[in-house]
């Protein structure tokens, strides 16, 4: 195909030499550090300043970076309900289970219990009720989120390719039930860097109970360079680790120690001008500097006005976990931080929604947590006018089964054949439903999503052809949707 | 000449068209002048100049041109108007057109029209010209793949002639000036002393030289000074634990499994601790892959082989897969690509779903190397990959421990006989009425060990109906998965009968223990057999009974049983036959014990014969040997996480991966574009525990032959001295690797590693003796412009410190740093932030001592779901995939650590308190201290100056103490650059 049309964004096989080069230079010892205001005043960087192909223009890896086609999203908050909820006790209303309740039923399942063929159904444990201008069902597990139901987007027919939830995990957040890969939010740090340099470009805030099965192999920047992973935000105490001093050194002699430290390696840098590396290094201190101002700042809901902290449900015990999350994922979104993950849930069992024992216990804790500050997020980001920017993703590593896991109880085993998960804003078109799972939701039936298909969206949302971003590695352009690649739900975009 | 120029003007000018022939001068010419500008500035980045080759198209030399590309002929000579090249050139379509980033102006298209009606003429000095083939694809063997580089046989270069004056001291300074020399270039400067030193400390042992070391050095006027260095480094043990940390991010090492449970592979610090070991034994780089790939396939293999496979175990294992079969292919491939990259610098795993898309990797090559590797038995939790350890001081130790038993038995046993023989003498004289009692002692005492069937019960006898291996007679023969069932075997109503396990088929195989104290002295078969049995003891053959026979029958057998019985385990082992009829086979086992033990007789006469004293000799003397006895000698086993095999597995290619889509049947075979030998695999037998198959692979690999292995490690060897590979991508070496700088370099250094009987020390002297690792890394701003990635050394390469080397760094200068080796992993303080990650925060990290925990960074426990922070935020390696490069990045997050840390603010309280100690009441001695150790150099006045003024400022302007504002500056003195950069 010579001379054949370049229908390839510079970034795929066909641009290969000068991505690999750029990468090599990456791991072989090139910085990257989102310095590109500081850097290019300095002039270090005209000798490296273009990429292998002599024309491109080199960017630091967290610079800021437009992506190739419109984007309908600027930034991503995925709240993670991290256990697998139940669908068919939440939003996927299946009103002919009722009277199922206690009958047994012949079904293919598979969970952590293993393959089974049939059992006893749990029938919803929760009543429905219509919301909104759709009228969508939701259960009484979220009466707050009910009345957002307008702005948001409904898959029913998720599903991914394990129910177990250490693999399930790194298949939500990386695509691939392989451990090794990088995040979804590594990925978007990847393509677009990080707009407000004294944050970190990707925020992840844990339950307090802990972190997720595998910890921080579900925020972590895998074969891409540590840049890019995720940071660890505490929406109490210390915000990031190391942010404050732990001899409580004040401002004052930080700045004096900082500007002495740079004056000793200015002294350093005057006979090695050329290297890159060292101003950053020295740039780096100015910018972990103002961090310390900045992230505080970001924090303090002092200043937030009654009303909002009603909103989040700040002012109620149950609610005031999450809510001080949901209301610091606005506040980074406000201020250029890209992609946030929210966990609901940590540890392990009834920690987070994996409901094995009692699911209406289980389920009416976790929903009870998050219902409020959801609802809350989701009205605060429309009447700032951030919600046409900011892509929503609400779910779990997987669904819940129909029939019990055990010969007493509530409690539903881990389901992966059919799941929902829910988007809303960042263009994506409200008040709708996409795809179905059988009458007992124990599968997808019509218009099965992949896991793939979801982060296709969120790529091609924040403007990128998913099946086009990828990083060179291991002789491969690796790409988070994998070798075959997947489509954007295009019937979700507005 | 003339003439032609004025022709070629007047042609752009007028626009007409040729009239006449032109000279091939003028043709030339008027390429030159017309032509190749535009073929330059518009044509040659994509097609042809350097590596790009878009569409398989080469604009920049005739060849190429008349050659075409992917979409077929780019000119048609007979008809130039008609060329493919003219119509895409002057197309509109946005896709199509050529150049795609605007269209060349219509003269421009007109003077390529020209061109091309004269022939295309080229300059040949301005071609540049592609390799052979070069139109051909590289996903296939063909001949442009069997010449590339990479896969070229290995051959030693000529050393380059040197103009400069006396031969460099090592061969490799001629290959680095050669090309300098040719791109007009010349070397930087060398490096101060202690620069060099430096470098050579941290390459080697990951720490900075002491001052006292630096000292003495620059002293030293000896010519041999640095050679002397060298192997003074290289003979120290902290060399294996700096360059084993460079072999564990190549094998992905890591001390846990991953995944929800995130396991621990207990006891893979061994291989940790091989590896530093083979290291500082400067074992042959070939004998180090060996073990690893096969070490239990070696003969006799020792310990450290046995430990080299943990090489197998190292990766990450999801011990719940959602598909079973799938992540058995998973767990394979992850062993084949960490292989082929790491050894070979293949990326053979692109070939796992199709063919490779660019490198010469058929699928079938894939899945032909998978076969190697696919008897070895799956991963697993606690012990289940553990594999005794046959140590050969153990063994010997076990022996010596065994013979000082019997020694003392012996001596025992010696004192009973002569009380016995006395007492027995005596005994006979004082009654002799006990005489014939003593001889005959009524009748002779029975112990059935093995009870013949009754009516209602029978023994329990293992048993197979299906033939066993040859050895299933044998003591030790494994009949676990044999059946069992209560003896007799048969059918009923055969005559004399007890059948309790019902036996229909043709043949039957039992398989019963016993155990003995003492040996009898008679021992009787009480057997029934219908038809043909053969009856074994302890591997055997005592008795072979023909026919059949209609009732049991006792058969004394002391004569054939005489030598084979043993105390303790005795097997007896029978096969029977049956043609027809009734059938049956049962037997018991019966021993005589015609004496009376002398204890009976020492319990009834002793106090009589010897008195009470005596008799209390002798009971103590039982006593101690029955005691003695009782306590066994140990055989203390040690094990390592370590490969197995287990079954014969075929493997097939997979459709895309899938392990649902087999397609063709494939054998162990090695890839085909390395032409390699037909491999000799020994065919064993299926109950042999390994199949060889590694063994012969490891041996291929290792093989003079292979053209790469030596490559690519020669390569990893300068990485680590140069700061980049010859070949920068350490860990590909194919179409999408990038090319070596300096090829015949490369060439020269793997056959003298290979030559050097592999060993790596050798290297580490060659490399670091030589002008370019004395050369200064200093900017200069000629070289910078024409070279600046410094692809030509022209300078030495600065290079921050890795995680490791910064924290025993930190450690180091505190005076804190514990030298200890080996042993179990520790772990270093994490902070409860990061603790709080994890899904179980309280369990998710250990403890281990103060002292322990300022180990060595190689030491720190390695968990897939919990990295320790500090290496973690400085780049550690990935610990899911092989890692050949580290990444060097610059982040905030990472001086938030450096200022505000526990670890960091507690170092530089140790740091304070140690100056404080050795340079007592003087501010301007600590400053200079502190500067000295961190930076190997004695502080510049002006930085002695701003130290001592940073501290009366913290003092006066901040009421800080004096030892915590000495503090401060020892935190500023962690933070330099120059502490965490090489020079």
């Amino acid at each position: 195909m010579y001379l054949a049309p370049n229908r390839h964004p510079r970034n795929t096989f066909c641009g290969r030499l000068a991505r690999r080069e750029l990468l090599h230079q990456v791991g072989g010892g090139f910085t990257s550090l989102a310095l590109s205001g500081l850097m290019s005043t300095d002039g270090f960087l005209r000798s490296q300043a273009v990429a292998a192909d002599g024309a491109t223009p080199w960017q630091n890896p967290l610079a800021v970076k437009s992506p190739p086609l419109p984007a309908k999203a600027k930034n991503v908050i995925f709240l993670f309900m991290y256990g697998g909820p139940s669908h068919v006790d939440t939003f996927d209303y299946k009103p002919e289970m009722y009277d199922l309740d206690g009958k047994t039923v012949k079904i293919k399942t598979f969970g952590r219990g293993g393959r089974k063929d049939g059992g006893r159904v749990v029938g919803p444990k929760w009543k429905f009720k219509q919301y909104g201008e759709c009228g969508k069902w939701v259960s009484d597990l979220f009466p707050h989120l009910g009345g957002q139901v307008d702005k948001i987007a409904f898959l029913h027919s998720m599903i991914a390719d394990s129910p177990i939830h250490g693999s399930a995990m790194l298949m939500m957040n990386s695509g691939s039930v392989l451990s090794g890969r990088p995040s979804l939010g590594s990925w978007v740090n990847y393509g677009l860097g990080t707009e407000n340099e004294n944050l970190p470009g990707y925020v992840v805030m844990l339950d307090p109970t802990g972190g997720p099965i595998s910890g921080a192999k579900n925020w972590t920047s895998g074969y891409m360079p540590a840049s890019y992973q995720g940071v660890v935000f505490n929406a109490t105490g210390t915000t990031i680790l190391d942010l404050k001093n732990h001899r409580g050194a004040s401002r004052q002699e930080q700045r004096l120690l900082i500007d002495r430290l740079r004056s000793f390696n200015d002294r350093h840098l005057e006979n090695r001008q050329d290297n890159t590396a060292l101003s950053a290094r020295i740039a780096s201190y100015e910018l972990a500097f103002r961090m310390q101002s900045s992230v505080p700042e970001t924090v303090a809901f002092e200043n937030e006005p009654e009303h909002i902290h009603q909103l989040y449900g700040l002012n109620q015990k149950r609610t005031a976990d999450f809510g001080r999350k949901c209301l610091l994922a606005r506040r980074l979104v406000e201020r250029g931080v890209r992609f946030i993950q929210i966990y609901s849930g940590g540890n392990h069992n009834d920690a987070n929604w994996d409901a094995h024992g009692d699911l209406v216990k289980n389920h009416n804790y976790h929903a009870g947590n998050t219902d409020l500050p959801i609802a809350g997020l989701l009205a605060d980001l429309e009447q700032r006018g951030l919600l046409d920017e900011t892509l929503i993703i609400w779910g779990g590593e997987f669904g819940r089964q129909p029939t019990a896991e055990y010969a007493k109880g509530t409690g539903r085993d881990h389901n992966s054949f059919g799941f929902t998960m829910w988007l809303a804003g960042g263009g994506i078109k409200g008040g709708m439903s996409l795809g179905t799972t059988d009458e007992l939701g124990s599968a997808a039936v019509e218009e099965p999503l992949h896991v793939k298909r979801l982060h296709a969206t969120v790529l091609r949302q924040l403007g990128f052809d998913p099946n086009a971003l990828s990083y060179f590695y291991r002789g491969l352009d690796q790409r988070l949707v994998g070798p075959e690649g997947a489509e954007p739900i295009h019937q979700l975009i507005s | 000449m003339l003439r032609a120029c004025v022709l070629v003007l007047a042609w752009s000018v007028s626009g007409l068209a040729v009239a006449q022939p032109l000279s091939d001068a003028a043709k030339v010419e008027f390429f030159d002048r017309q032509v190749f500008g535009i073929l330059k500035a518009r044509c040659f980045s994509c097609h042809g100049n350097k590596r790009a080759l878009k569409g398989n198209f080469r604009i920049t030399s005739r060849k190429g041109l008349l050659r075409g590309g992917d979409s077929g002929a780019a000119v048609n000579l007979d008809q130039p108007g008609e060329s493919h090249l003219l119509a895409l050139l002057r197309s509109s379509e946005d896709g199509e057109r050529m150049p795609p980033d605007g269209r060349l102006p219509a003269a421009q298209i007109e003077v390529i029209a020209r061109w091309l009606k004269l022939g295309a003429p080229y300059n040949p000095q301005l071609e540049i010209r592609g390799v052979a083939n070069e139109g051909l694809p590289t996903n296939q063997i063909n001949g442009r793949t069997r010449s590339y580089w990479a896969f070229q046989p290995l051959q030693r270069p000529p050393l380059p002639t040197w103009r400069e004056g006396p031969l460099p001291a090592q061969p490799i300074d001629t290959f680095i000036g050669e090309q300098l020399r040719q791109r007009g270039l010349r070397p930087n400067g060398l490096a101060s002393r202690t620069q060099w030193l430096r470098r050579a400390h941290y390459d080697l042992l990951g720490l900075p030289p002491t001052p006292a070391e630096v000292r003495a050095y620059e002293l030293v006027e000896a010519p041999d000074a640095a050679t002397r260095v060298v192997d003074r480094l290289l003979a120290s043990p902290k060399y294996g634990e700096k360059w084993g940390r460079h072999w564990l991010d190549l094998v992905r090492y890591a001390e846990t499994n991953g995944y929800e449970r995130d396991t621990n592979k207990e006891l893979v610090w061994k291989y940790r601790d091989y590896v530093i070991r083979s290291f500082n034994a400067d074992k042959p780089y070939d004998r180090f892959v060996l073990e690893q790939i096969a070490g239990d396939e070696l003969p006799a293999p020792s310990p450290d082989a046995i430990i080299a496979t943990g090489f197998y175990r190292l990766g990450i294992w999801d011990d719940d897969p959602a598909d079973r079969e799938l992540a058995r292919y998973d767990y394979l491939d992850d062993i084949l690509r960490t292989t082929g990259e790491t050894m070979l610098a293949m990326t053979l795993g692109c070939a796992r779903c199709h063919d490779h898309k660019i490198d010469p990797i058929p699928q079938a090559d894939y899945y032909s190397m998978l076969a190697f590797f696919a008897d070895i038995t799956p991963q697993g939790s606690g012990n289940r990959n553990h594999v005794a350890l046959t140590d050969l001081e153990a063994k010997a130790d076990y022996e010596r421990r065994l013979a000082a038993r019997q020694t003392e038995e012996m001596r025992l046993q010696k004192g009973i006989d002569v009380w016995e023989r006395e007492l027995l003498e005596k005994l006979a004289k004082a009654k002799p009425e006990l005489q014939l009692k003593i001889k005959h002692h009524g009748k002779p005492q029975q112990q059935v060990l093995i009870p013949a069937a009754t009516d209602k019960s029978g023994t329990n006898w293992k048993y197979t109906l299906k033939k066993p291996a040859n050895d299933w007679f044998e003591l030790a023969f494994e009949d676990r998965s044999w059946q069992q069932g209560p003896a007799g075997f048969g059918t009923k109503g055969t005559p004399g009968s007890r059948v309790h396990t019902e036996w229909k088929s043709k043949a039957i195989w039992l398989r019963r223990d016993f155990r003995l104290t003492t040996i009898p002295g008679r021992v009787k078969l009480h057997i029934h057999h219908d038809e043909d049995a053969e009856v074994y003891l302890n591997g055997k053959l005592i008795r072979r009974f023909v026919g059949y026979v209609t009732s049991y029958q006792q058969v004394d057998v002391t004569a054939e049983c005489f030598e084979l019985l043993q105390t303790g385990r005795n097997t007896l082992a029978i096969h029977c036959r049956q043609t027809g009829g009734g059938q049956y086979i049962d037997a018991g086992f019966i021993a005589d014990d015609g004496q009376v033990p002398t204890a009976v007789l020492a319990a009834k006469y002793g106090r009589e014969i010897l008195g009470v004293e005596r008799l209390q000799t002798y009971q103590m003397l039982v006593r101690a040997l029955g005691d003695l006895k009782k306590r066994k000698v140990e055989k203390r086993t040690e094990f390592a996480m370590a490969v197995s095999e287990a079954g014969r597995h075929k493997t097939w290619i997979l459709n895309r991966g899938n392990p649902r889509l087999k397609g063709d049947e494939v054998g162990p075979r090695l890839p085909q574009i390395l032409d390699p030998p037909q491999l000799a695999i020994p065919s064993v037998n299926a109950k042999a525990p390994t199949t060889f198959k590694r063994r012969a692979l490891a041996k291929w690999l290792v093989s003079k032959r292979n053209r790469l292995t030596a490559r690519v490690m020669a390569n990893r060897l300068w990485q680590h001295h140069f700061g980049r590979g010859i070949v920068r991508s350490a860990n590909n070496f194919g179409y999408l690797g990038d090319l070596p700088t300096h090829p015949r370099l490369l060439n020269w250094l793997a056959t003298e590693l290979m030559h050097g009987d592999w060993r790596l020390k050798r290297v580490h002297r060659l490399l670091m003796t030589s002008r370019l690792y004395q050369t200064s890394s200093q900017s200069n701003p000629a070289a910078l412009r024409a070279d600046p990635t410094n692809d030509l050394f022209w300078r030495f390469n600065m290079r921050r410190l890795a995680a490791e080397e910064i924290r025993d760094s930190i450690l180091n200068l505190t005076g804190q740093l514990n030298f200890r080796m080996g042993g179990a992993s520790i772990y270093s303080e994490v902070p409860d932030d990061v603790l709080r990650t994890a899904s179980r925060p309280g369990a998710a990290w250990g403890k281990s001592s103060p002292a322990e925990r300022n180990r060595r960074s190689i030491y720190i426990f390695v968990k897939r779901s919990l990295r320790e922070p500090f290496l973690e935020s400085f780049d550690w390696a990935d610990t899911d995939n092989t890692c050949d490069v580290r990444f060097v990045t610059t982040v905030p997050t990472q001086t938030l650590t450096m200022l505000n840390s526990k670890l960091l603010n507690d170092a530089s309280e140790q740091l304070a308190q140690r100056l404080v100690i050795e340079r007592p009441n003087d501010l301007t001695g600590q400053v200079c201290r502190a500067l000295e150790l961190a930076t190997s150099r004695s502080a510049l006045q002006a930085e002695v100056e701003e130290g001592v003024a940073l501290l009366s400022e913290l003092r006066e302007q901040l009421d800080l103490e004096p030892v915590a504002a000495l503090q401060r500056f020892c935190l500023l003195v962690l933070n330099l650059n120059e502490f965490v950069y090489l020079d």
